[in-house]
């Protein structure tokens, strides 16, 4: 049992997001800091995509009723347990009646994400459309489709069988005043004046406080359009950026409107994403302009610290052919990984040293 | 790839390194919205590796995909070369959704005003709005919400000077040249002129949405009260199907 002592400030239980419903007008919601996410997961044992919380600038103090791991990443709000100060971003243990209490903002990042061991869940948690996300205006998913309050109590499934524990992410991210912003241009630079993406990339903007899970508002030098603000409504994406008539850009995050009406003019990275979901208000961002190549790479970065991470505790999937135990990489020279199955089967390119083989193979649970 | 639109269809804006916005035009049309849709039916049966979701709006649709497994250039490329296999797949795939409505009293309270801008009875405009089947473009603004095109143009109106704080769930509306229905109880400023007892959007449901983009609905009058009440009890229930065609 898990029992929520107090609820800190939008505290909700997110996991990756609900994906494949945007095309019935449902956002796809998740963990904002979708690194910090999946990291908490791996250093508990669980599957990546396992419900945790997402806490903002105050984090909730929670007693625990078991012996289970934890781990807290994100922004540093300054977690301890029983009074002592943790670290974040390492597997920790909790007994019975200890609690984990957090002292709130400290300067880097405002999202904080805590695991446990097996993923939060009991009554009142609701996986809707395929996911645990809550997503507060349509008050569905998650814990009675809400904000967590004081007094809610929560529950813990099972933990990975045989997982250890000790796990730690070396270098961790960390967020400051002064973030700078990649961005990749479009998907409408030619609906603004020539001088709008060189504002963009040479002024600096603040994070308003006027910001939340939809998006992230800023304040800095108007960028014009050329022919007005509006186009017929289409799709958006995590990090785009549009801006209205006033000529304020807005980044778009997890929760936004899955279709709008506005220009925008360039689209954050997906690899910058966390930097998105720690941004304080008030403090100042800079945009840089990279291309495609470069965005993929830094994100294949990412993903090999996770891949890493995850490797140490065996969550990779393993093959064997005629019972040999094989690696098996993907064009990337990734080892194929637990998170990569979204189908059920795959053609297998097995290369036996002179010539390439196919073969359709079936992943079941 | 310049991250601008360009004027050859199909035209591709790349949204970021893991979104493309493919672009079948630049109007509201049928014509067009179909194509969007179809091509998508054709995308999803090709099966390619590293898509995540696909959204469709009025004349444009955004491919959300993993670049690290499915390159930018190889799906433009991907796209380009399924472009015109989509011949005649229009007729095969085509529902209509009846929605029964009733027109009117306090559920379409909107529905004289209408009638007054419009110079034309409550009969006809009951009669006009439900003889057309709309095709739902795409939806958005909130879980559910259709955007539907075909409005005739003889009910065409402005929308309300000054909108509702709460439209009640179910409200089948007109704006401009749009008509709609609001699938949970939300703000508005589009005039009300009925209200469909079905229930449009359950986040709880298998199908959460009882229309998807591509699909057609037609609003049924309801002849009474009665009538609607007593589908209001049975869709409250988890009893009531809608027809579809």
């Amino acid at each position: 049992m898990i029992e929520i002592n107090k609820a800190g400030t939008l505290t909700t239980i997110q996991d990756a997001g609900r994906p494949g419903f945007q095309e019935l007008g449902v956002p796809e919601s998740g963990a904002l800091d979708n690194f910090a996410f999946r990291c908490a997961n791996i250093l508990v044992g669980n599957p990546e995509n396992t419900p945790v919380l997402e806490s903002v600038l105050f984090g909730p103090e929670v007693k625990f009723s078991e012996n289970i791991y934890i781990a807290i990443t994100g922004a540093n709000l300054g977690p301890s347990i029983d009074g002592n100060k943790v670290n974040m971003w390492e597997t920790l243990e909790v007994s019975p009646g200890s609690t984990l209490s957090f002292s709130g903002f400290t300067g880097n990042g405002i999202r904080a994400y805590l695991a446990i061991s097996g993923g939060f869940g009991g009554e009142g948690v609701e996986k809707v459309m395929n996911s645990y996300s809550t997503y507060v205006p349509g008050e569905f998913g998650g814990y009675e489709g809400r904000a967590l309050r004081d007094g809610d109590v929560l529950h813990t499934g099972i933990g990975l069988e045989g997982f250890k524990g000790g796990l730690s992410l070396e270098n961790p991210p960390s967020f400051g005043e002064d973030e700078l912003i990649r961005i990749i241009e479009g998907p409408q630079g030619d609906r603004f004046a020539e001088s709008a993406i060189h504002t963009l990339t040479s002024a600096s903007y603040e994070v308003t406080p006027n910001s939340d899970r939809m998006g992230c508002r800023l304040e800095g030098p108007v960028l014009e359009h050329v022919t007005g603000p509006d186009v017929i409504s289409d799709g958006n994406a995590f990090g785009v950026i549009q801006v209205p008539g006033d000529g304020k850009p807005i980044i778009l995050l997890a929760d936004r409107g899955t279709t709008g009406g506005y220009t925008k003019i360039a689209t954050v990275i997906t690899a910058d994403r966390s930097k998105l979901a720690q941004l304080m208000p008030g403090s100042s961002i800079t945009f840089e302009i990279i291309d495609q190549d470069k965005a993929v790479d830094l994100l294949r970065e990412q993903e090999k610290a996770l891949i890493a991470l995850s490797k140490i505790q065996g969550l990779q999937l393993k093959f064997k052919v005629d019972g040999v135990l094989v690696d098996v990489v993907d064009d990337n020279e990734r080892t194929f990984a637990v998170e990569d199955l979204e189908n059920t089967n795959y053609v297998v390119t097995v290369s036996d040293g002179v010539s390439d083989h196919q073969v359709r193979v079936d992943i079941s649970e | 790839m310049n991250g601008s639109l360009v004027n050859e269809y199909p035209g591709f804006a790349p949204m970021g390194d893991s979104a493309l916005m493919v672009i079948a035009g630049e109007s509201i049309s049928s014509d067009i919205n179909q194509k969007v849709h179809n091509i998508i039916s054709v995308i999803k049966k090709e099966n390619w590796p590293g898509i995540k979701e696909i959204v469709p709006t009025y004349s444009s649709f955004v491919i959300h995909f993993d670049p690290i497994t499915f390159s930018m250039e190889g799906l433009i490329e991907c796209v380009k070369n399924i472009w015109d296999s989509d011949t005649n797949f229009k007729d095969t795939n085509t529902r209509t959704v009846l929605i029964p409505t009733l027109y009117g009293s306090d559920c379409g309270p909107d529905l004289e005003s209408v009638s007054e801008l419009t110079d034309l009875s409550v009969e006809e405009v009951i009669d006009i709005h439900s003889k057309t089947d709309y095709l739902v473009y795409a939806l958005g603004f909130s879980p559910g919400f259709p955007y539907l095109g075909g409005l005739d143009s003889k009910i065409h109106c402005s929308r309300l000077e000054t909108p509702r704080v709460s439209v009640p769930q179910g409200s089948v509306a007109i704006a401009d040249s749009q008509t709609g229905v609001y699938p949970v109880s939300s703000p508005g400023g589009w005039r009300l002129i009925g209200r469909t007892p079905v229930v449009m959007f359950d986040p709880n449901r298998s199908s959460p949405s009882l229309v998807t983009p591509g699909d057609y609905i037609r609003f049924v009058p309801l002849e009474s009260k009665d009538e609607y009440t007593n589908i209001l009890e049975m869709s409250a229930e988890g009893k009531y199907e809608v027809e579809v065609q």
